[in-house]
């Protein structure tokens, strides 16, 4: 996609009062990388880039920046499917926010290949799950965290120790994952934020997994569908019967 | 004092230092990540003779706080149903340790944590016994990484003085120099031997190329003249940043710890874990977190170790090892924000 027709519409949005601030991406401290941009100004519009060093999801500044007056984000697929999640969530005011759309370019790379039987693939997560330095950068990254205050920070109840190891680590991971059903679109910040290389992504891919099949929903695709742990019928399919 | 060992030899050489000296260093885990761990439990790796040691600039990740700051160490345990026994206290074992595989930046992060847990009247017994005897052989950077900066902020050249050891990779071998009598201790083995002068030569070009790493436009200007508490540059760099805590918990000199208590089975055990003030659940334990907002948390990140550390032990408490640089999500560069705030000449 052409930079100056990103530049062309975010200097529209803010000429015509409709967004105060355009978050999109610039250079970062070296040419390898990108640095997310908080433009305000029309003339400020050429700072902005895109290529393949653009990565980030930009909907983790939705909230903070909706709050400040109307934003537009630049956005691929995958990064506005968890705009629209945050509307449907009530998280996000839908007259608040505009979405520069931008085509998904990105270089995924390879996911690693799980193991067929539980056991081995409980032995894998153990083993990635011993790495984690508890930074808790997979949550700060996802737009689909958006509580006041998560589950694992909570001091009364404590519901894990903020130990180092597979064990409670476990319990952060693995919830964090069940809280995201119906809300991850699949951007993959989480494993591209982890600084020791844990591909956290595929927890909550499982479970989109689950929901697609059980619920047929996919998150963030319609603005005005019910979130699906938001809602509950008689006729809702068991988990628990799903053999997963 | 130089030595020379070759690259076959190196792996005996740290096999005879491992009869004297519990030895921890950076080894390079399957997935290739390095981390500073006890070295007798590596599996068979490069160097013939069966320890991987990552003794070249790769080795970054993991900073060696890991080892003498644990993500998470017992303080005590008692148990529940018998107060009346002592408390049970884990101070570290007899051997003496020797850390491995130390870049100058790493090393001068040791002695940053060392004024933050021993100066003064209350030292910290757990660091103090992990600390106490142990021996620090530091290795020079073969290339600078893009988010270095160490030369900014002082002398790494200076800073692998002092260490007791440091090893040169020239190629064909290493040379080793001692700094101190432990140092030279440790060179006292057949399997080291006299330089030449054309290795000796390799050996100084290494560690000038090390002083050589291109200044940042902050370098050799005190950042503590130029930090504002009012300077918008803290709202400005707040915005973006996500409030993890990469760049405190791999930062190694960074040193602030939370203490959780856990019941298991009638065993109660106090423990204490990574902490950061980039957090806005930072020090709600005693009753609340003095800094609300995001800016105020970047303001204390850079003042910490640029303006109240320069003045409380008259160091600078970042070391310029990049590795907040380098792995912020958002590429929030701690270089950047300092360039901004002083003033060129």
């Amino acid at each position: 996609m052409d930079i100056q027709e990103i530049r062309n519409k975010a200097k529209r949005l803010l000429e015509s009062g409709e967004v105060k601030v355009v978050v999109g991406y610039e250079r970062g401290s070296t040419e390898s990388k990108s640095t997310p941009a908080f433009i305000e100004s029309p003339d400020d519009v050429d700072r902005l880039i895109w290529d393949a060093t653009c990565v980030n999801n930009l909907a983790a500044y939705a909230i903070q920046e909706a709050k400040n007056g109307g934003v537009a984000i630049i956005a691929r697929d995958c990064d506005a499917r968890s705009i629209v999640m945050l509307v449907q969530e009530h998280q996000l005011d839908k007259d608040a926010v505009r979405v520069i759309e931008v085509p998904d370019e990105t270089q995924w790379a390879d996911d690693p290949a799980l193991p067929e039987s539980l056991e081995e693939r409980r032995a894998f997560w153990a083993k990635e799950f011993e790495k984690c330095t508890r930074c808790y950068a997979c949550r700060q990254a996802c737009p689909g965290c958006f509580c006041n205050t998560c589950f694992i920070d909570r001091i009364v109840p404590r519901w894990a120790a903020k130990r180092a190891g597979a064990s409670d680590a476990w319990m952060f991971h693995v919830t964090r994952a069940m809280h995201q059903a119906g809300r991850c679109g699949d951007c993959r910040e989480c494993s591209r934020v982890c600084p020791v290389g844990i591909p956290v992504h595929l927890l909550a891919r499982e479970i989109e997994t689950f929901v697609g099949e059980l619920f047929d929903y996919k998150a963030g695709m319609d603005m005005d569908a019910d979130p699906v742990l938001g809602t509950f019928t008689p006729e809702d399919p068991d988990p628990n019967e799903h053999g997963g | 004092m130089d030595k020379i060992v070759t690259k076959d030899n190196m792996a005996a050489w740290l096999r005879s230092l491992r009869e004297k000296y519990e030895m921890i260093g950076p080894v390079k885990r399957p997935d290739g990540a390095p981390e500073f761990r006890d070295i007798d439990m590596m599996p068979p790796g490069i160097i013939p003779g069966g320890i991987e040691v990552a003794l070249d600039n790769a080795a970054w990740l993991m900073p060696p706080k890991d080892y003498l700051l644990p993500p998470t160490e017992t303080l005590f345990t008692y148990d529940e149903k018998d107060q009346a026994e002592p408390l049970k206290v884990p101070l570290a074992g007899d051997k003496p340790r020797l850390l491995l595989g130390l870049r100058a930046c790493d090393a001068r992060a040791i002695r940053v944590l060392d004024h933050v847990y021993l100066d003064g009247a209350f030292a910290d017994p757990y660091y103090a016994a992990r600390r106490k005897g142990m021996v620090m052989v530091g290795n020079v950077c073969d290339e600078a990484r893009w988010s270095c900066f160490c030369t900014s902020v002082g002398e790494p050249v200076e800073w692998l003085k002092d260490l007791d050891a440091v090893i040169t990779d020239i190629g064909a071998g290493f040379v080793v120099t001692a700094n101190t009598p432990v140092g030279e201790s440790l060179l006292d083995s057949s399997y080291l031997s006299d330089p030449s002068d054309q290795q000796m030569n390799l050996k100084v070009a290494a560690w000038d190329k090390l002083a050589a790493i291109p200044k940042r436009p902050f370098a050799d200007k005190l950042a503590k003249d130029f930090l504002a508490w009012d300077d918008p540059i803290w709202e400005k760099y707040a915005r973006k940043c996500l409030g993890c805590g990469i760049c405190s918990y791999l930062c190694p000199s960074c040193s602030c710890f939370d203490i959780q208590d856990e019941r298991v089975a009638g065993q109660i055990e106090r423990f204490r874990c990574r902490d950061t003030c980039q957090t806005c659940y930072f020090t709600l334990m005693p009753s609340h977190n003095p800094r609300p907002e995001k800016k105020m948390r970047m303001r204390q990140r850079l003042s910490h170790k640029f303006k109240y550390q320069p003045e409380q032990f008259d160091i600078i408490g970042c070391t310029g090892c990049g590795r907040c640089v380098e792995l912020c999500p958002v590429n929030l560069d701690i270089r950047q924000a300092l360039a901004e705030v002083t003033p060129n000449e």
